[in-house]
């Protein structure tokens, strides 16, 4: 065989190796911080610190406040996005409004797509208090330079939202 | 000992990767819009730069021409992966802001311009040095555009630089205005700014000659 090859070919697997060996070591970890960040931006949109989530399954949780049952946070996901899937959480209240909207897990452009994380910018706070009622061609705010990433938000809560 | 004078020169200020080389803007311009974001890439490019230089010079005498630029860039893509768990791993917060940014790293031509001009036909602690120099000298580049940009764009300093150094440094933020230029945080103010900063470098070293 090529030694030439054959050096590619070792350098790749220790690689490989290395890679997966770290990845053994913070897999659990690395779940576990996702978990948290996820149950932590639940309570973001839910913006309501007395209410008790009760939880369906993994992508449901109803709401209970002080007067019963008061909406639900759902798990969304879209994949018509820029690259992969969008991820986020959505909260309504009783009559079909939304509460709020938190994008959890993306791999959107950095820099341009990535406006839809709250901390990048507060573009996804414009979708607390809307309905179904509103009209979602005129009342989302779409920018320019990153349309197909904030109309897959847009669409996904919608249809959260139908759901 | 001069020829390490040599090398921090080259890194620090002579052959400079951000104001010189011109290499890895697109990191550079994109995470420079605070301290933070800037320190934190800053530092996980140093870190991976200064690895993937070891790494090359330790196995070059196995590298024949035909695979020496593949393996190069798989050492570099297996550095940053490793980096981007270990930050996932025990640095979560900072990796929410600057995570989409550190697979970047691999695409920054400052790693493997050093890997194949100097890590692989030089020693292991040279090149070693080599990649702690370039790295700094991109760091020290990467931190004055942000400390720039995050000051007159913002008004602020230092502000959450807890995510990076823990909750000791949680108000050290230093507040000067409540409103800044928004342009310098904004993309074309990266441009501005390190346009500036390459002007004033090019005059100093004019000044010198």
């Amino acid at each position: 065989m090529n030694p030439r090859l054959l050096t590619l070919t070792f350098l790749a697997i220790a690689c490989g190796l290395a890679v997966s060996s770290l990845n053994g070591l913070t897999q659990e970890k690395i779940r576990e911080n996702y978990e948290q960040f996820s149950l932590q931006q639940i309570a973001q949109v839910v913006q309501d610190e007395r209410a008790v989530l009760e939880r369906i399954d993994a992508q449901r949780f109803l709401i209970n406040d002080e007067h019963g049952p008061n909406g639900m946070v759902l798990q969304v996901s879209t994949s018509s996005g820029y690259n992969g899937e969008i991820t986020m959480w959505v909260a309504t209240d009783g009559v079909g409004k939304i509460r709020g909207v938190r994008v959890i897990e993306h791999s959107e452009t950095p820099g341009i797509g990535d406006l839809i994380e709250r901390p990048v910018s507060n573009w996804i706070e414009q979708f607390s208090d809307m309905s179904l009622e509103n009209s979602w061609d005129d009342d989302v705010d779409y920018v320019s330079g990153a349309t197909i990433t904030t109309r897959a938000v847009a669409k996904a809560v919608h249809a959260g939202l139908v759901k | 000992m001069s020829q390490y004078f040599q090398i921090a020169n080259d890194g620090l200020w002579r052959n400079n990767p951000a104001l010189v080389q011109l290499l890895g803007l697109c990191p550079l311009l994109a995470v420079s819009n605070s301290f933070v974001t800037a320190l934190g890439l800053g530092l996980v490019t140093l870190g991976v730069l200064t690895t993937s230089n070891i790494i090359i010079s330790l196995i070059h005498n196995l590298l024949h021409d035909v695979i020496r630029l593949p393996v190069q860039i798989m050492v570099i893509a297996t550095s940053v992966t490793l980096a981007d768990m270990v930050l996932q791993a025990w640095y979560f917060e900072l990796h929410q802001r600057i995570g989409l940014f550190v697979a970047l790293i691999v695409t920054n031509c400052t790693l493997l311009g050093r890997a194949e001009s100097f890590a692989s036909r030089n020693p292991v602690i040279i090149s070693a040095v080599d990649g702690f120099m370039m790295g700094s000298g991109f760091l020290w580049v990467l931190l004055l555009l942000g400390t720039v940009r995050e000051v007159f764009g913002m008004g602020t300093l230092f502000n959450n630089l807890h995510l990076l150094l823990g909750p000791a440094f949680e108000n050290v933020t230093l507040q000067f205005s409540d409103t800044g230029f928004l342009l310098l945080v904004l993309p074309p103010g990266a441009f501005l700014s390190l346009g500036c900063l390459i002007a004033l470098k090019n005059y100093i070293s004019g000044y010198q000659h």
